[in-house]
């Protein structure tokens, strides 16, 4: 269920403004944290970012 | 008191002094106003005049031939107070770690942090520093890789020159020669230094300075340039002249990414040290130790977070995208890796004494920019362990691509300077390096260097403060080996 929201917010996050992002987000401050497993990165067009942070539509990103 | 060979007659002839010290920058300065201080005879010769003007400028001209630098005579300056005149005035000890890893050079520096540590306060005193920022504490949400770091300053940036002047003036068994270079050294039978030659830039004033201890205190290019000529010229003086030069390093400096901030995030208690610009937070010694790359330091300025959030938004979930409210721009300043093969060497050109002019090849490699790669992901990694942000590396970084230098690195990195170290590293035996613990030349006993030359590692805090260190230590050793 959290990871079809996410995959929904991820889509929304794709090319709006930041207003619509963080209220977007906003929603899911609710949901209970994931904690990434501790060195576990993803870089994704250079970005550092936690598994977690990946919205699962992103094809194959590097890992490191 | 205070003689200015551009303007003065010689004096007829000069008393023998405890210590002749060659060069009036900050290790000069400081070696010889300490030892004055404690009633000491000192000649201090200082090239250049109170001002810096371009005729004694060219003697620091010389060629680059490695990686992309500054050119060597608008790095440092050749006058009273040498490029303190031109420095930005940040300060930092080296740390104990920085001393005692053995894994860059093979074997650790022959001193340890405890040698400098009783100087820390006098070199504060001796550069101005009036300013600090943050404390070097572990960072909440960490997992101790990296660490919040104190920074000190000197504001505005001390010019010792000026500082000192009046003192240089005043204290007569201090004799301040301005204009005066220092030609080359006679030497004893038994291989000590017994007198130094020195002339005006015009070549028509002529001395010869007799002492018991001489300092060569020229800066890191001036001084191994000396030390090659005077090897050359007078038999192979240096114990084990193959170091000689060699090991040459500087700081790299550059922007390795962006990052945006979740809204309430910190990522240092540290107050910025100006206006713009932050210094926060530095690689520990357990992430050294495990992943074997140079020491670094990292800082930001603060930018519009809105592209970012485009970027990251495209590709994170709007859960990571939560609640950013900050960008910021990512710098780093970090060791370079020791490397023999970057050095400093005669070349054939010659200055207007006819004195061959510095060849500097300096040499960076693939270790340096794992440097920069760690470095990134490091703070990457603590930006998502304590939930701060997210950083965008910069692609050439990831990629392992050159660290910036020269020209290129300036516009990059906000405070990046051309901090020259190594050349004439010391040791704990003649066979791997140039001066001995007490930064006397293995091989000659009344030889002392001080400066920057004498570094074995870099570490990433700026020279200037460890090198005064070294110079107030010298200056106690002399004291003691002159009866005190």
């Amino acid at each position: 269920m959290k990871r079809q929201r996410n995959r929904k917010l991820g889509e929304v996050a794709s090319g709006i403004d930041r207003r619509t992002v963080l209220a977007a987000a906003a929603a899911l401050l609710a949901a209970p944290a994931i904690a990434p497993r501790r060195d576990e990165i993803v870089i994704v067009d250079g970005w550092v970012l936690s598994p977690h942070d990946i919205a699962r539509t992103h094809d194959s990103p590097s890992t490191a | 008191m205070i003689i200015d060979l551009a303007a003065s007659d010689a004096p007829a002839a000069l008393p023998t002094f405890d210590v002749c010290v060659a060069g009036a920058g900050v290790a000069g300065l400081t070696v010889a106003l300490q030892l004055a201080a404690r009633g000491r005879t000192v000649a201090l010769f200082e090239a250049g005049g109170r001002d810096g003007d371009t005729a004694s400028q060219d003697f620091y001209r010389g060629s680059n031939t490695g990686v992309e630098n500054l050119p060597l005579d608008q790095t440092r300056l050749r006058q009273l107070g040498g490029s303190s005149n031109h420095w930005g005035g940040w300060c930092r000890p080296l740390d104990a770690h920085d001393l005692t890893r053995s894994d860059l050079t093979g074997n650790p520096w022959p001193i340890s942090v405890s040698d400098l540590v009783p100087y820390g306060k006098k070199a504060g005193d001796v550069l101005g520093v009036n300013a600090a920022s943050g404390a070097d504490l572990p960072l909440a949400g960490g997992d101790g890789n990296l660490q919040a770091i104190r920074m000190f300053f000197s504001r505005p940036p001390a010019h010792l020159g000026d500082r000192f002047y009046d003192a240089l003036e005043t204290t007569p068994n201090l004799h301040l020669f301005l204009n005066a270079a220092v030609a080359a050294p006679s030497f004893s039978p038994n291989g000590a230094a017994t007198s130094l030659s020195v002339r005006n830039k015009r070549g028509d004033i002529a001395l010869q300075c007799n002492a018991r201890f001489f300092v060569l205190a020229l800066g890191t290019v001036e001084n191994t340039r000396m030390l090659l000529l005077w090897n050359r010229d007078n038999g192979e003086r240096v114990a084990n002249p193959q170091w000689l030069g060699r090991g040459y390093m500087q700081h790299l400096h550059q922007e390795i990414g962006q990052f945006v901030l979740f809204d309430g995030a910190t990522p240092s208690a540290a107050p910025p040290p100006t206006a713009d610009q932050q210094a926060f937070m530095a690689s520990t010694e357990s992430f050294l130790a495990s992943k074997g790359v140079g020491a670094f330091r990292l800082y930001s300025t603060a930018m519009s977070c809105g592209p970012l959030v485009d970027q990251i938004s495209g590709i994170a979930t709007a859960e990571a995208c939560a609640s950013i409210t900050a960008g910021g721009r990512l710098f780093i300043t970090c060791e370079q890796m020791p490397n023999d093969a970057s050095r400093i060497t005669l070349g054939t050109d010659a200055d207007a004494f006819g004195q061959p002019r510095a060849v500097l090849d300096w040499q960076i490699d693939k270790r340096d920019a794992d440097t920069l790669r760690e470095a990134a992901l490091e703070f990457g990694r603590y930006l998502i362990r304590a939930n701060l942000g997210r950083l965008k590396v910069n692609q050439a970084v990831l990629d392992g691509a050159a660290p910036l230098t020269g020209w290129t690195a300036l516009p990059s990195a906000p405070g990046a300077a051309g901090h020259q170290m190594g050349g004439i590293r010391m040791s704990a035996t003649a066979a791997d390096g140039v001066t001995d613990r007490e930064c006397r030349l293995w091989g000659v006993d009344n030889l002392y260097v001080a400066g920057a030359g004498v570094f074995r590692t870099s570490g990433h805090a700026n020279p200037t403060f460890t090198l005064t260190q070294l110079a107030l230590r010298m200056a106690d050793t002399l004291h003691r080996r002159l009866g005190g």
